[in-house]
């Protein structure tokens, strides 16, 4: 028997996470880069954009191919024939975004623009 | 009138329970070490229930923020916290949490901690951290319950100030974890954490000489910057019952020093709590 045991899910949250509507920015060169990515994925893939604790700012940025989550809790959003998905957890962090590729040999790749952002890493990948 | 330093000594020791308000949280859900290690100057590794361990969180700069003690408990985490207010890390570690239905829970009603001395100590049901302060001759206990022991009326900051424990003038963002005796806590290779290029920007070429040191002075200093023969001292709380902490150059060694005209005692804090 802990200190706690079965009685912790009864106590009160320390911490809400707001959730809101998310709409995201995707530029054409990233639309692109999206369908090629995803050219040899079915129907029911989607790309998941979610925001991890860790980084040296705080927090990571993490891009996956997925098949369509079957649990609640996603907001969609379509680009072109695909989808991209953000947890409603993320929602207010990712909200607002510029999501742009650039197709260069150093630091190329995916970039984020975070308006929600106070300071991000100088790789990108990270930001607070 | 000189103080009887020995009397203020036995003050400590006698019969305390000082009760430790600072919040307590819950982290409950999957993969907790994993989210709590993210963050983390220190990997936090997935241990029985029981077992303590000791987590460092600083800000992207390097300087600490919190130093909660963690308890590993069967419920999920318990977080002792060292700042004031509850820290505003813990929404990054809600929001991954709650993704795998896990979240972040006050448990200070349910928790109490203190700290105690040999003489007081309870023996009902609980988990101790043994040997904290300077002599290692405190505890801390960490119950359920909430003791039968009188609370003492010993101030925390007294405690704090007298025996290693830090604060919220340790706290805060100010000072970075090798500077107020939480350098065995960072470990670089836990990988990315907020501050951790800093850290390791400071272990390969700049390492951090510049030390905890409690100071015990009787009269009263004219400024908070000392400067000894062999190096500086930044007083940075203020006095009470002429304790202080103070970072301390290198070449400071722990002993009295005569500052026009007043003693000052140096100790080194090793471990801070």
């Amino acid at each position: 028997m802990g200190l706690i045991g079965a009685s912790g899910l009864g106590l009160p949250m320390a911490v809400e996470v707001e959730i809101v509507e998310v709409r995201i920015e995707v530029t054409e060169s990233a639309k692109l880069a999206i369908e090629k990515s995803m050219s040899d994925d079915g129907d029911g893939s989607v790309l998941v954009i979610s925001a991890e604790s860790g980084g040296c700012s705080g927090y990571l940025y993490d891009m996956k191919i997925v098949d369509r989550p079957d649990e609640e809790g996603y907001q969609s959003i379509s680009v072109g024939k695909r989808t991209i998905m953000i947890h409603d957890r993320d929602s207010d962090l990712l909200n607002g975004i510029v999501l742009d590729y650039k197709d260069t040999l150093m630091g190329g790749g995916f970039q984020i623009t975070n308006p929600n952002a106070d300071r991000s890493c100088g790789c990108g990948q990270s930001f607070g | 009138m000189q103080t009887d330093l020995a009397a203020v000594g036995s003050r400590l020791v006698d019969g305390m329970n000082l009760e430790d308000s600072r919040p307590t949280t819950l982290l409950e859900g999957d993969g907790v070490e994993e989210v709590l290690s993210s963050i983390s100057t220190v990997k936090i590794e997935p241990y029985p229930p029981g077992t303590i361990s000791r987590a460092v969180i600083c800000n992207p700069v390097g300087k600490t923020i919190d130093a909660p003690y963690v308890i590993h408990d069967e419920a999920g985490l318990i977080l002792l916290h060292l700042c004031q207010e509850k820290p505003e890390y813990l929404s990054s570690i809600a929001r991954n949490l709650s993704k795998k239905g896990g979240s972040v829970r006050d448990a200070s009603l349910v928790i109490s901690r203190s700290f105690q001395d040999e003489e007081c100590l309870d023996q009902s049901d609980g988990i101790i951290i043994q040997d904290i302060g300077i002599e290692g001759s405190f505890r801390i206990r960490i119950s359920s319950d909430r003791g039968d022991e009188a609370p003492s009326d010993l101030s925390f900051q007294y405690f704090a100030l007298a025996q290693g424990g830090l604060t919220e003038h340790h706290l805060g963002g100010r000072y970075l974890p090798q500077e107020i005796g939480l350098s065995e806590f960072v470990k670089l290779q836990n990988g990315c954490y907020p501050g951790q290029e800093i850290h390791a920007r400071l272990d390969s070429r700049n390492p951090v000489t510049k030390r905890l040191v409690r100071i015990r002075c009787e009269g009263p200093l004219e400024k908070k910057r000392l400067i000894t023969e062999d190096g500086k001292l930044k007083i940075f709380t203020p006095f009470v019952d002429f304790f202080a902490h103070a970072i301390a150059d290198e070449g400071v060694v722990d002993g009295v020093i005569n500052h026009k005209g007043i003693d000052v005692e140096i100790t080194t804090i090793h471990s801070a709590f």
